[in-house]
């Protein structure tokens, strides 16, 4: 997956469950953090550019819509389902490309979009 | 440089780079073929064809199948066969209605697909290259291998929906027969355009490779592409220069002569008026 420097920031009921989801079944590494000078939480590296900030507290600048854009949409849909992630839907295109979509335990709602120029020459 | 990698579920890709090849076979399965550059010669049930980078052809389970290519740089294709399971089972389910296939009654109807060239754009060059890119860096596994496959076919019903079944309903003849028949003639015209469009083909000979007369040729052509024979092939002329501007080193004169046109100010004056910009500008722009 790639993505142009952005941040998510995510409430979840816990870090401790959540660390697990998101290290072992999405396979993204995590790492704490701190929120706040008081509040904890959990860093999630989806990529060289792509942050999500995990917290237990809620924030204004949560979002529970994250699009994660993806080189290759077919080839992370299948590495994820091998890792046990289930999918809302089987990957289907869209005018800008093609997407598929998950939840976290939280209720997050995850799209992997892969983005396609069909006028490119 | 050859590679053949086989399924479990008997689905197949054959990938090849080579500057001379021949084979002759009754291809036993249904199979989508691509070219990647350069052109190879095909000839499915005694019809010629040449597969450009730009199309892709669809050769039926127990057609009679032969290519060749004969070429100084090396031409690379790619082609892609499915296990008869897969493509029943993948026709059966695109084919029914979500309450059809509940009912669990599965037939062994299998598809026959027009055999001809249709364009190789939109979400099936981008399938194909990813799994393409994937098995040139040694991909195994045959989880993946399969979703594209399934994609690959998803596609292809797509295509095959829009250059046939649309282009059928664009035919005014009242009988479904007739309308078939004249599609199938149709794309034979277009099949002979694609494949000999850097000749210089006269409508006579288009029409004469269709078996229709010229003026049923232009009607029918008009009707079912809204565009007339000679414009097709100037699209077709002016778009593989653009390709060829762009991948190539060769001059302009070469390209010109490459694709079929006489003369290098009418070839300027038509790639200006088509993409609004001169070849030589746009080849700059590309290298920039």
């Amino acid at each position: 997956m790639s993505q142009s420097a952005k941040s998510f920031y995510v409430q979840v009921k816990q870090l401790n469950d959540a660390e697990r989801y998101y290290a072992n079944c999405l396979g993204m590494p995590t790492e704490a953090t701190m929120i706040s000078a008081k509040e904890k939480g959990l860093l999630v590296r989806v990529d060289q550019d792509t942050h999500i900030f995990l917290s237990e507290e809620k924030h204004q600048n949560q979002t529970r819509k994250i699009v994660l854009t993806s080189d290759d949409c077919l080839e992370d849909y299948c590495r994820l389902k091998a890792r046990g992630v289930v999918f809302k839907n089987a990957p289907a295109y869209l005018s800008e490309g093609l997407s598929v979509e998950f939840s976290d335990p939280y209720g997050n709602d995850f799209t992997i979009l892969e983005q396609r120029n069909y006028n490119e020459d | 440089m050859r590679y053949v990698k086989e399924l479990s579920n008997r689905n197949k890709i054959v990938s090849e780079s080579t500057c001379e090849a021949l084979y002759e076979q009754q291809n036993d399965a249904y199979t989508i073929k691509f070219v990647f550059n350069g052109a190879e010669t095909c000839e499915i049930n005694k019809r010629k064809l040449n597969i450009y980078p730009d199309t892709f052809a669809v050769v039926n389970a127990g057609s009679n199948f032969s290519s060749k290519i004969d070429s100084i740089n090396p031409v690379n294709t790619f082609a892609v066969s499915f296990g008869q399971n897969f493509i029943s089972d993948f026709h059966h389910s695109f084919s029914h209605s979500e309450e059809s296939l509940l009912d669990g009654k599965k037939t062994d109807e299998m598809p026959g697909f027009m055999e001809s060239l249709y364009p190789f754009a939109g979400d099936m060059r981008f399938n194909v290259l990813h799994l393409k890119s994937q098995l040139d860096k040694g991909l195994k596994d045959e989880m993946l291998i399969n979703e594209y496959l399934y994609h690959c076919l998803l596609n292809y019903y797509k295509i095959y929906d829009k250059e046939v079944v649309q282009k059928l309903d664009k035919l005014s003849f009242i009988k479904t027969k007739t309308r078939q028949e004249v599609l199938k003639r149709l794309t034979l015209a277009k099949e002979y355009i694609s494949s000999n469009y850097n000749q210089n083909i006269t409508l006579e000979q288009i029409a004469e490779q269709a078996c229709l007369s010229v003026n049923h040729l232009l009607r029918t052509f008009k009707e079912a592409y809204e565009i007339s024979p000679y414009q097709f092939l100037m699209q077709l002329r002016l778009n593989r220069a653009k390709k060829l501007l762009q991948t190539t080193s060769y001059s302009l004169n070469e390209i010109v002569g490459l694709v079929g046109f006489e003369c290098p100010s009418s070839f300027i004056r038509l790639f200006k008026h088509t993409f609004n910009i001169t070849p030589l500008k746009y080849k700059k722009s590309r290298l920039n």
